[in-house]
């Protein structure tokens, strides 16, 4: 069976609420946290990084 | 076995508050974690629960006066300010007070273990006036 996982990018600019939003997230199955920024430029070029499946704003 | 560290978080956006309350549950399975409406007598919610941690916009300062606890208070988000980039925050701990430019998930863990060590294991009565605001400066935080 292929396990599906969804790569997320969490991008906020308030660290208290991106590093809150990142545990609860990576606890849940089936979801990848693979960065973390704040917004703007900085969470451009993570994205073009890591290429996630989904960006939360 | 001393007592489990009482949290009481009353943040807005409530997004805020469930975030928080998950990351403490999850980094401190044995504290127990209240969420608090803000609007909704965060002072009598302190005095009725008996927190040993608040977490709050606007803390009830006075409910200390009865009740020691130590608190962080989170810069409140305003619709009519747009997008704010630092989200900062005043702690205070043991008698002592640090503001943060940036306030972090560590920073409410360091308070939380904090109350911990000086509120129940050492007994409310060592504490050093648990509301009072000193300005001490150092990077303790």
């Amino acid at each position: 069976m292929v396990v599906s996982v969804v790569r997320v990018h969490l991008a906020d600019d308030h660290a208290l609420f991106r590093e809150g939003l990142a545990s609860l997230l990576a606890a849940s199955e089936g979801v990848e946290v693979v960065g973390t920024s704040p917004m703007g430029e900085q969470a451009a070029e993570r994205v073009a990084l890591t290429k996630p499946d989904v960006i939360v704003t | 076995m001393p007592s489990a560290t009482r949290v009481l978080i009353a943040l807005q956006p409530s997004m805020y508050a469930e975030v928080l309350a998950f990351s403490v549950g999850r980094e401190r399975p044995r504290a127990e974690v209240s969420i608090w409406d803000p609007s909704e007598g965060l002072e009598e919610a302190a005095l009725r629960l008996l927190p040993h941690l608040v977490v709050a916009n606007r803390v009830p300062k006075a409910a200390g006066e009865d009740w020691p606890f130590f608190w962080v208070e989170v810069d409140e988000l305003r619709a009519n300010e747009g997008a704010k980039k630092r989200l900062g925050a005043r702690i205070s701990a043991d008698g002592y007070s640090e503001s943060v430019g940036e306030v972090r998930i560590e920073h409410v863990l360091l308070a939380l273990d904090r109350a911990e060590e000086e509120l129940i294991s050492k007994g409310p009565g060592h504490v050093r006036g648990a509301d009072r605001v000193l300005d001490r400066g150092e990077g303790a935080w």
